[in-house]
């Protein structure tokens, strides 16, 4: 057994306990007439301000707060389990008050965004591991810069060499634009290898109109293809990365506000005090 | 952990925590100088050109390229300067579209707060629909409450601002209503405002009788109180069941804890036969005797018939039950009339002889002394203090035939009655109800009201009373009417009773009495007599009101009223006469409630004896003779819980709490505070302890 299978035994171990403790701890409040409504309304809040707290702890590395994987531990065993304290808190899906729907729209999209994050981050990177080596998202530019000038000279190199412009002309013609620079936003969304699999197959027709100074450019010019491929790869998806982070922190301050607002017009308007 | 790539010993050093980052930097060639902390791009050279004689030399690092091509420029300026307009790095922008959204959220939220429709936003859902016309309409249906916002007329909260919310955290209400308040606003009229808060509405001392173990406090209400909202949970829509509550609940404050209501709950005892009815009803001898001689069949159904919501049992009218048989008892027992007026035999001589000259009396009711006093007539003498006085030293139940000639005190006792009886006859003559008023204010010492006077001689005319006087030679009244009451005229009106038409006036020469022959059961002036005579304070003081009292409501007195109407002690000494049967629909609410509609809907329920079975051994009549109607023995046999058992079990027909029981009561049965039915002589005044 792996050390991460253990630890997410053992999280997970964790989190079941401590939500059967909160629903132990409810039930007993019911029982005795008491709301539990505002204890576990307490938990919610103290839950979300400490899962915000993780983006706060990540400017402020200077200090002695743990390391980032334990905060990160934490952070996606509570979330989760405010899920399970939120179906307490609440007792429905969805609250019928314009306020509450609010409160709780915004729940699920960070809770949602969240899961969605996990799961990229735990995806994504195997993908980066698998397509090639380990890439600084801010040098991409630069090395996709590098690699076109890579380009451009082998084919320059072979107009010497061999005194004829077809590889020069398809160059121009279908390789240009994709050395040029990023992908698009669809592939953004869905990146695939079409592209440079449609790329390499015309090379592969031209090849036969090339002159042999030309074909070893056109070697040449498939490693950078392959090359430039695995840049936009790597670019899309750590955009991707960086991108899931905008909708989940932005919705856990209006998060933050909006439980802060209801946990007010709780205390102020409930009614369970003789 | 894969390596680095083979490119990743560039020369660039990446600052993406900057806030900014070089405009180049998208085009791959961005400066190793980067932009300044406010986003300005430096415009820095990559090297210092240095002079040679007359030539400027590039001066670049070998790390950074060495020699660049362009060289320096003529004035000796670098040739590679980097300039750019600096972007913000994606942090930065992460970090501004989060403000945004927060701003947005706030600005939102502001708005909200502040808008009209607040209190609808902030809602958290739809009232129940019992409630549901607090939220939409205009104006409240509680006038206290109009002027207000409409969260207001149930949150004090609503009428402060967001600070003031603030405040609640800190528990500062600033003494302002509590929401449970708000509520006995509207709902004062069926809750008592006193113990609203309190468990099952009642004092807490009653509590305590109870069950000796007492209310155990849960965390959150140590003062034995509950708010509202502690079980009615609003704001869960329309179709939301305001008033179901689970077991739980009940046990949160019930200690014995019942798991089952086959195993757990306590035997019924004596419910629901927590008392003697209220009509007098043998049903063992009118099933066995009454209607078999009759040759009717005794169903239970020809009395008790079904409300409108067949959840009650009421008892038919008298017109459909009783009348065909007690009918004509009643008539019977009234057929002489009943007296009104009535002059005693008086031993005129006897009296001279002991020196007492009474004046001049009817040769007709001259002689030994005999007959009784009427009960209403002992009434009217009793304002006489002569009259009065004589009647105590004869005794409160005397008769004149058991006067002694030869006792000088009864003869002058016999002697003041004799005037007084005289002055009455004549002053009820000659004023009417005017006298009759004063003579039963002074004797019943609560003030008796005019309409009162008027149902206790209605129909009674001035004639027979003139008549009346002719009895006693030399006394001249006049033909005169009797004068309106205009003492009672000028006092604020009671409710004036209404009834039906009263019976009949006449005057007997023979007996030298007024008598009164009631039209029939349920007569206004008897039971207007009866009631005014129960409803005096302190009648166990008042010897003589109350042998007029015992003496009109003697179960074979004239009408039989009291043979089937019975008669019980109420509180601060006054009697009651029970003229109806209990109606349960309009009666206080108890902690137990049961529906007969859907159990007589069951076949083998549908005889009301499988469940009521009659004892034919009890002692019905002696039931009645007490004043406490707690002092019985059931007509009927004890109601086994193993038989409610059978069906009621939580996969068939339910065993929760509140199947069978009610949280908000006005009155505690008395059964269950123990003492009644056991033998003590008092049973404790739930109304004094402050019970509804």
């Amino acid at each position: 057994m792996s050390f991460f299978t253990r630890r997410r035994i053992r999280n997970a171990s964790l989190l079941v306990l401590a939500l059967a403790g909160i629903v132990w701890w409810v039930r007993a409040r019911e029982q005795t007439l008491d709301s539990s409504a505002l204890g576990t309304g307490y938990l919610l809040l103290a839950a979300v301000f400490f899962l915000a707290s993780y983006n706060v702890r990540k400017k402020l590395p200077f200090l002695p707060l743990g390391g980032s994987t334990a905060w990160l531990q934490w952070h996606i065993y509570v979330g989760i389990g405010t899920v399970g304290v939120f179906a307490l808190h609440a007792r429905t899906a969805w609250p019928s008050g314009w306020l509450e729907a609010l409160l709780a729209v915004t729940f699920y999209l960070t809770v949602g965004s969240g899961l969605v994050g996990l799961y990229l981050t735990r995806t994504i990177p195997p993908q980066l591991a698998r397509v090639s080596d380990e890439i600084t998202y801010e040098r991409i530019p630069a090395f996709r810069r590098q690699v076109r000038r890579q380009a451009e000279e082998v084919v320059l190199e072979s107009v010497a060499a061999s005194g004829a412009t077809t590889l020069a002309d398809f160059y121009t013609a279908r390789l240009y634009g994709f050395f040029a620079g990023a992908r698009g936003w669809r592939y953004l969304v869905r990146p695939t290898s079409a592209l440079r699999r449609a790329l390499m197959r015309e090379m592969q027709d031209v090849r036969r109109y090339l002159s042999e100074q030309e074909q070893i450019g056109c070697e040449r010019l498939f490693t950078l293809v392959r090359r430039k491929d695995d840049l936009d790869f790597h670019d899309a998806r750590q955009k991707v990365l960086k991108l899931w982070l905008f909708g989940h922190i932005g919705l856990t301050y209006a998060l933050v506000l909006l439980a802060v607002l209801h946990g007010l017009l709780a205390h102020a308007f409930h009614g369970g005090v003789a | 952990m894969r390596e680095p790539g083979p490119d990743y010993a560039s020369r660039q050093y990446e600052r993406p925590n900057q806030p900014w980052v070089c405009g180049l930097a998208s085009d791959g060639q961005a400066c190793p100088a980067g932009p300044t902390a406010g986003g300005a791009c430096p415009a820095l050279a990559e090297c210092v050109p240095t002079r040679d004689g007359d030539r400027w030399m590039c001066n670049r690092s070998p790390l950074r390229g060495g020699v660049c091509a362009e060289g320096p420029s003529p004035e000796g300026g670098c040739g590679c300067v980097h300039r750019c307009r600096p972007v913000r790095s994606l942090r930065s922008i992460r970090g501004r579209f989060v403000t945004a959204c927060t701003l947005l959220a706030a600005g939102v939220l502001t708005i909200l707060l502040s808008a009209d429709w607040r209190d609808r936003a902030i809602s958290p859902g739809p009232l129940a629909q019992q409630h549901a016309q607090l939220l939409e309409n205009e104006t409240s249906p509680n006038p206290s409450l109009r002027g207000r916002g409409k969260c207001a007329e149930c949150h004090s909260a609503a009428e402060r601002s967001v600070a003031g919310w603030a405040g609640s955290l800190a528990g500062f209400h600033g003494g302002e209503t509590g929401q449970s308040q708000r509520c006995m606003e509207c709902h004062k009229s069926t809750i008592s405002t006193e113990f609203a808060l309190v468990a099952h509405n009642v004092a807490p001392q009653l509590l305590r009788q109870i069950t000796a173990s007492g209310v155990g406090p849960s965390s959150n209400h140590k003062r034995h109180e509950l708010a509202c909202a502690t079980c009615h949970r609003e704001h869960r829509g329309a179709q939301f069941d305001l008033v179901a509550m689970n077991d739980a609940a009940c046990q949160s404050c019930h200690q014995q804890r019942y798991q089952s209501f086959s195993t757990d709950h306590p035997d019924f005892g004596v419910w629901p036969y927590e008392r003697r009815t209220r009509i007098v009803f043998n049903h063992a001898s009118h099933q066995a005797k009454h209607f078999a001689e009759k040759k009717q069949a005794f169903a239970c159904r020809l009395c008790h018939v079904e409300d409108a919501t067949q959840s009650v049992q009421l008892l038919a009218s008298f017109e459909n039950a009783c009348a065909l048989c007690h009918d004509e008892k009643i008539a019977t027992s009234v057929a002489k009339g009943l007296p009104f007026i009535s002059l005693p035999t008086i031993d005129v001589d006897a009296l001279k002889t002991a020196g007492h000259d009474i004046g001049p009396w009817p040769e007709a009711a001259t002689g030994d002394f005999d007959g009784r006093l009427p009960p209403m007539m002992k009434l009217l003498l009793a304002a006489d203090q002569d009259a009065a006085q004589a009647m105590t030293a004869l005794g409160a139940d005397f008769d004149f035939l058991d006067v002694d000639p030869d006792d000088p005190v009864q003869l002058a006792a016999c002697a003041k009655l004799a005037a007084a009886i005289r002055s009455l006859v004549a002053d009820i003559g000659e004023r009417g109800p005017v006298a009759v008023r004063e003579r039963l204010s002074r004797a019943l010492a609560p003030y008796v009201e005019e309409p009162e006077v008027s149902a206790l001689m209605a129909g009674l005319s001035v004639s027979v009373m003139h008549e009346a006087a002719n009895w006693f030679p030399g006394i001249d009244i006049g033909k005169e009417a009797w004068p309106r009451d205009v003492k009672s005229a000028d006092l604020p009106a009671r409710k004036t009773p209404q009834y039906d038409p009263a019976g009949t006036w006449f005057l007997d020469d023979v007996t030298l009495s007024i008598r009164y022959r009631p039209a029939a059961h349920a007569d206004s002036v008897l039971t207007s007599w009866l009631k005014l005579l129960a409803a005096t304070p302190n009648l166990e003081l008042r010897p003589l009101v109350m042998a007029t009292f015992r003496e009109l409501s003697s179960p074979t007195a004239p009408g039989l009223c009291a043979s089937c109407h019975s008669v019980e002690r109420v509180a601060e000494g006054q009697m009651t006469i029970n003229w109806r049967a209990y109606n349960r629909t309009t009666g206080p609410r108890s902690l137990t409630k049961f529906s007969h509609g859907p159990h007589l809907l069951l076949p083998q329920l549908s005889d009301c004896t499988s469940c009521h079975a009659i004892n034919n051994s009890a002692d019905t009549a002696a039931a009645y003779s007490e004043d406490n109607p707690h002092t019985f023995v059931s007509e009927f046999a004890p109601i086994s819980k193993q038989q409610c058992a059978q069906c009621h079990t939580a996969k068939a027909a339910g065993e929760s709490c509140q199947k069978c029981h009610n949280y908000h009561v006005d009155e505690i049965e008395a059964w269950r505070l123990g003492g009644w039915g056991r033998g003590e002589a008092e049973p404790p005044d739930a109304r004094e302890l402050g019970a509804r």
